[in-house]
């Protein structure tokens, strides 16, 4: 964990990550942990240190792993596996027979989205969420900080079936802390009470790293006299449909953020959950990854695709030109 | 023990090909060349339903799978009347909705990894179990399968026995390697792997192979290679191309269910006309110029 200048403490969820496996390993003697030799960028080393006995290293072979990981839930034990979230797409095949299983299998996937910066396209998970979600009754999550992934990591514990989970490469602040509730389709919605009382009024929903650009357009579009709400829809899916509704019903402006290409991620899910509920809007945009990536900063990648601060800023005032 | 086993293969043969027409659809041919080899693994006193897991990796065998489980009494004959229909437990291929399978198979390549899933977990559990995978040979075609064998080699998970039933045909003609056993042997070997090589109709070389499998002291995962022929125990369908995922008309089964009612000699199904034995002793031939040189190698 570290402290920026302002005290704030930061930490990258796949850090978080591999603390909570040792948490959770020493409650549950059920749990294994297999990674693609990935173990030092996911965290999973933090168990394998504590409890080497249950974990596997599973080398660069990542089909292999999961199904190896239904092997281990078969016997009775609860499998996590862990490896970068590109390279986890091309065990697809692998999830999807697990589904027929009735599998019980905790993925995690590190490095997603362009703000993993200079290692370039190859290395960014930008279809994961859509090949999670695509699995019939999948639970995805992406949380944004430090605090929110123990607990999600908590959840997948305590249930049962095929559940996801997104990493950042990136340290992000810690937010979050036992004030906060989460739970399978939940989601937290950031006010900014100074600005209730504008007429201007947008929604924002995002997740992951773009929640923090999020919140920084929230702060400085007070300026602009827009009160804009933000939700942090940690659980991708399902969705808290409830929140969601209600407060798109009273806005109409909306505007969906995510560090994914366009299909298969959290903007359609929330367009699909829109249109079935009948909700209609006055502005709608999808902001997300839709050009093919490159190395650079991971600042200078959020730019290039229009998900960092300044174009969600701009999107919003065109709202109200 | 042996006429017993004749007449359980018999059988199986008469429930593969009457439910796969019955239902008009599914795989008998490929279910044919493994009848022996499954027949000698759950009858023979090897494979455990207490203690030991299998799975079908070539889960469409599946109709084999009914049938070993309806000759073990867990489900009726009946049943298998129901194959492949809206709503049975017999689908397909094999789904947990079928309550001894543990794991879907089907999509070909993956079940030598779940094994060794299993087998890591048995380890864990100190549990003395086995875990026995059948496998076709065309999916030794699949990448997974080969890091699934070199990663077993690596755990050397010496409770991980793979039966390769090698029947030379795919969906569309030969496999990559055809019948040629030894370079399955040479792969195999390879990674670390204890190979057997058997005649996979021979009920005798079978349960040899898996006496001496299972007696093992080498900490390795072990496979059976067997040699089998497709469509095995019917003479218009044996080693035939163009009978993959083929059932039988009203018309061929009566012909298929006469000559196997025929077929009185039990000698008859355990010689086989397309199999020779040769690689038997060129791999025997292979082993002694082996040694030879590293005798040789001692003197220079």
């Amino acid at each position: 964990m570290d402290k920026d200048n302002n005290q704030k403490m930061y930490q990258a969820t796949r850090e978080a990550y591999g603390e909570a496996l040792v948490g959770i390993g020493k409650e549950n003697e059920k749990i294994v942990v297999l990674d693609a030799e990935t173990s030092n960028s996911t965290y999973t080393e933090k168990f394998k240190k504590e409890y080497p006995e249950r974990f596997f290293e599973m080398f660069v072979a990542e089909q292999n792993m999961i199904s190896v990981a239904l092997g281990f839930d078969k016997m009775g034990f609860i499998p996590f596996v862990s490896s970068f979230s590109a390279f986890l797409t091309r065990a697809f095949d692998q999830v999807r027979m697990a589904q027929y299983s009735n599998a019980n299998l905790k993925i995690a996937g590190s490095h997603a989205g362009v703000s993993i910066g200079a290692d370039g396209p190859s290395q960014m998970g930008l279809e994961d969420l859509a090949m999670m979600r695509s699995v019939l009754n999948s639970v995805v999550f992406y949380p944004a900080d430090s605090y929110s992934t123990k607990k999600l990591v908590k959840i997948m514990t305590e249930n049962q079936g095929i559940f996801y989970l997104r990493l950042t490469r990136e340290k992000t602040p810690i937010i979050y802390d036992e004030k906060f509730d989460f739970k399978i389709g939940g989601s937290i919605v950031h006010h900014q009470s100074s600005a209730g009382k504008f007429k201007k009024k947008a929604l924002v929903l995002t997740c992951g790293i773009t929640l923090f650009e999020s919140l920084k357009a929230q702060n400085e579009l007070i300026d602009k006299e827009i009160d804009m709400i933000v939700i942090d829809c940690y659980s991708i899916k399902p969705l808290d449909d409830k929140t969601i509704i209600s407060l798109a019903k009273e806005i109409k402006n909306v505007v969906v953020i995510e560090d994914h290409y366009p299909y298969g991620g959290l903007g359609e899910a929330v367009s699909s959950l829109l249109l079935k509920n009948k909700i209609s809007l006055e502005n709608f945009s999808h902001l997300c990854v839709s050009k093919i990536p490159m190395s650079g900063k991971p600042k200078e990648l959020l730019s290039y695709m229009g998900i960092d601060k300044q174009s969600i800023k701009n999107r919003i005032e065109s709202f109200f030109k | 023990m042996m006429n017993e086993f004749w007449g359980i293969t018999k059988k199986i043969r008469r429930y593969i090909l009457t439910s796969t027409a019955k239902a008009s659809s599914g795989h008998p041919t490929s279910s044919l060349s493994a009848v022996e080899l499954m027949t000698v693994l759950f009858f023979g006193g090897y494979f455990n339903d207490k203690h030991d897991e299998i799975i079908f990796s070539k889960g469409h065998a599946a109709p084999l799978l009914y049938s070993l489980y309806v000759v073990l009494g867990k489900i009726e004959e009946k049943k298998l009347e129901t194959l492949r229909q809206f709503g049975s437990i017999l689908e397909g291929h094999p789904t947990p909705r079928f309550p001894y399978v543990k794991v879907a198979t089907g999509s070909l390549g993956q079940g030598l990894s779940i094994g060794l899933g299993m087998a890591l977990a048995k380890r864990l559990l100190k549990d003395k179990g086995k875990i026995f995978v059948l496998l076709g040979d065309s999916e030794l075609a699949e990448g997974q399968v080969w890091e699934a064998v070199q990663l077993s080699g690596y755990y050397r998970t010496e409770n991980l026995i793979a039966i390769a039933d090698i029947n030379r045909l795919g969906q569309r003609g030969e496999t990559m390697l055809g019948w040629d056993i030894l370079s399955y042997q040479k792969r195999f070997e390879s990674f670390s792997w204890q190979t057997f090589l058997v005649d996979g109709h021979n009920l005798e070389e079978i349960k040899n192979s898996y006496q001496e499998a299972l007696l093992s002291v080498e900490k390795t995962p072990k496979v059976v290679l067997a040699k089998t022929v497709k469509g095995k125990g019917i003479s218009f369908l044996e080693n035939k191309d163009g009978w993959h995922g083929k059932a039988l008309s009203q018309k061929e089964l009566e012909k298929a269910l006469e000559e196997l009612e025929k077929n009185k000699d039990e000698k008859n199904i355990g010689k086989n006309k397309f199999v020779d034995h040769s690689f038997y002793h060129q791999n025997q031939k292979n082993q002694e110029i082996k040694n030879l040189l590293g005798r040789l190698k001692g003197y220079f």
